[in-house]
């Protein structure tokens, strides 16, 4: 080999390091063997982290990419290592967060002969990726890492699939780190709006009548517009709603500040909705989970839509403003021209009803009689943490609880698997984002349904000593669809019960310091000594399996007739509910 | 039988093995249906082509799907009847 001539692989590893890259979570394979051949090589510039599983990998690079707002990195090998990503990909689009997802492809020759470990990866990932490659020719490797860097992290963000045939980490050629991006068709930022278009925020702000509010989603993280948002907020005096995703966006101890909203958002987030007759939304495209039935969400209600992405406007909702261009820029644009405004009435009635419904205190949920509750000792991590820590909740009731409970006082903190629900999510996120900031503590807050689905990535905090807390809510049950069925289905519990392992063994197995808690006291003890630990620790708390979590927005139910309790859905004394449709409805 | 609303759209693409699955893929997704499909390079260097194409929907708006076409990477743009053919005639 002439000296200046590379190997693919080591031009592989130099073009990710060119990028940026800091940690990369991967899984060995057969095709992918050359380039572990010479990773070693950079790894002053790239950290390398094995997860036990693909699917691991994909949520950990993800947990990375939320807390930095960098691209995160995961690979897997061909076939079934590339098929384990798939779940992460998905979560990946649906959530638009930037990550580089790199499979091994085996050969050229092999390539539609049902090689071993052959799969058509680009085939399977088209639907639920930005874009994707198959890189065929060392040569196309600059540009292809440049490219796929770019579109992960440009715009609206969203994961981009490099397939990476065998041969190429034997070719031997002059790199060529100079090779230029060619993206023709690529726009990531639309023509921002005018300056009259801003002005007509002011016209609709000025009507009668107007009861407004803010409906801020993931896009104020992404484009970090919190500063502007609040600005915004205050110099119009409008209330402050946020999605799952967008939380940790606006202070919770703001008087504007008015909860999440959707189907276990905070009631009186709920109503503020329903009631409402402007949203701006700034940076959410409008999930069912938010809206509820479209027809009711909507009647009634004019929508400003600051968004970034043009192929969301009226996507679901009619939108009589768009607004597009970063959401970041637009804010501050708005807040230099419009005037200021009060809705007295519309505050009144909003501190009525968080009067009415308690917000963000446990103590408004019912007392649990068959083990601790949810929402306290989420609130007792919340307390003991100071509201500091990065949570990466699961999916499902812990999911909902660890959202409305933790009262998150910093953006990027708080992880939740949002559009695609996947559980498993949790402790894998959660490893990912201590890589994001060593500094911070992180927690994963998991029920123990979805912890068992990822259970193997206690090996990988073990091995690398990475200090997540994980907090199981055990209740040995799918809790979240025993809720459903106990409310929805007349309590026929269906599959949805189990037997767990000794979690303490098991994290012991595992060399990971572990406690059970039965009571508060020892819930409160076992935190304590967790964060002592500098390590991974694990803390299973036996709750109530019949805790429910309300509000609930039963499927088919306007928001604003969310039920309080069982007594609501069950009894129905005020007939708010159609049985089919709570059955047949959109779940 | 449900009504099926007919309508015309041109892409413009970047000739890229894979890009016609990449168009059907997001058609699908929307549950638009391709009646027929031409598709040749414009340039000599066949780097772009133009694929037209009768699509039919079950809605009569097919805006979102198409806008959400025109955000695959290897589109360069989507031109589109906004109006089925049916009220075109």
């Amino acid at each position: 080999m002439s000296e200046t001539k590379k190997l693919g692989s080591d031009i592989f590893c130099q073009a990710l390091a060119d990028q940026g890259v800091e940690v990369m979570f991967g899984i060995p394979g057969g095709v992918v063997l050359p380039l572990y051949d010479k990773i070693n090589k950079y790894g002053h510039h790239i950290k390398h982290i094995l997860p036990r599983h693909e699917q691991g990998g994909g949520f950990a690079a993800e947990g990375y990419a939320r807390v930095t707002g960098n691209v995160g990195v995961c690979l897997g090998t061909s076939g079934p290592g590339a098929t384990n990503l798939l779940t992460a990909l998905a979560n990946s689009m649906m959530d638009s967060i930037p990550i580089i997802y790199i499979t091994g492809q085996v050969g050229d020759e092999f390539i539609g002969s049902d090689a071993f470990q052959e799969t058509d990866v680009i085939g399977m990932t088209m639907p639920v990726v930005k874009h994707s490659y198959l890189l065929t020719k060392a040569e196309d490797i600059h540009r292809v890492i440049k490219e796929a860097f770019h579109i992960a992290q440009t715009g609206r963000p969203g994961p981009v699939h490099i397939d990476i045939v065998k041969g190429v980490w034997f070719e031997e050629i002059e790199p060529n780190a100079d090779a230029e991006m060619d993206l023709p068709g690529y726009k990531p930022y639309p023509e921002n709006c005018s300056d009259d278009a801003i002005k007509k925020i002011d016209e609709i702000l000025s009507r009668p009548g107007v009861k407004p509010l803010i409906l801020a989603g993931h896009g104020v993280e992404i484009s970090g517009a919190q500063k502007e948002l609040l600005e915004f907020s205050e110099k119009h005096n409008i209330p402050v709603l946020s999605t799952l995703l967008g939380l940790g966006n606006f202070p919770q101890g703001h008087k504007n500040w008015a909860g999440m909203i959707g189907m276990h958002g905070d009631a009186v987030a709920n109503l503020a909705a329903h009631n409402a007759n402007v949203i701006i939304s700034a940076g959410c495209r409008f999930d069912d989970r938010i809206t509820g039935p479209l027809e009711k969400f909507i009647d009634g209600v004019t929508f400003i839509h600051m968004e970034i992405d043009p192929s969301e406007i009226n996507k679901i909702v009619e939108t009589e403003l768009p607004l597009l261009g970063d959401l970041k820029e637009t804010l501050a644009r708005a807040n230099g021209m419009l005037g200021d405004h009060k809705y007295t009435k519309w505050h009144t009635q909003i501190e009525a009803w968080k009067d009415e419904h308690g917000f963000l205190d446990y103590k408004y949920c019912p007392e649990t009689k068959n083990g601790l509750s949810q929402p306290r000792i989420i609130s007792l991590i919340s307390d003991l943490t100071e509201g500091e820590a990065i949570v990466a909740g699961d999916v499902g009731r812990n999911q909902m609880w660890t959202a409305r409970f933790y009262r998150f006082k910093n953006p990027n903190s708080h992880l939740s698997s949002g559009g695609l629900g996947s559980m498993g999510y949790g402790v894998s996120a959660a490893m990912g984002a201590h890589f994001a900031d060593e500094n911070r503590e992180v927690w994963a807050i998991s029920g123990d349904g979805g912890f068992m689905m990822n259970v193997q990535e206690l090996a990988t905090l073990a091995e690398h000593n990475i200090p997540v807390h994980v907090a199981i809510m055990e209740d040995s049950a799918l809790g979240m669809v025993r809720q459903w069925q106990n409310l929805l289905f007349k309590g026929n519990i269906s599959h949805s019960e189990f037997e767990n392992p000794d979690f303490v063994a098991l994290a012991n197995s595992f060399g990971i310091p572990a406690w059970r808690a039965k009571t508060y006291e020892e819930a409160e003890h076992a935190i304590r000594e967790a964060r002592k630990v500098k390590g991974p620790t694990l803390i299973t708390f036996q709750v109530d399996p019949d805790e429910h979590v309300y509000p609930m927005v039963p499927p088919g139910t306007a928001l604003g007739h969310q039920a309080l309790c069982d007594a609501d859905l069950l009894q129905d004394k005020e007939q708010k509910y159609d049985e089919d449709a709570l059955i047949q409805g959109h779940t | 039988m449900t009504k099926m609303h007919l309508f015309k759209a041109t892409l413009r693409v970047r000739n890229d093995v894979g890009v016609l699955a990449r168009i059907t893929t997001r058609l699908r997704k929307f549950r638009v249906n391709i009646r027929s499909l031409d598709v040749a390079p414009i340039d000599a260097e066949e780097k772009f082509s133009d694929i037209h194409l009768v699509i039919e929907s079950e809605k009569d708006d097919i805006a979102v799907a198409m806008r959400k076409t025109e955000q695959l990477i290897p589109v360069i743009r989507v031109t589109y009847n906004s109006q089925s053919l049916e009220e075109q005639r």
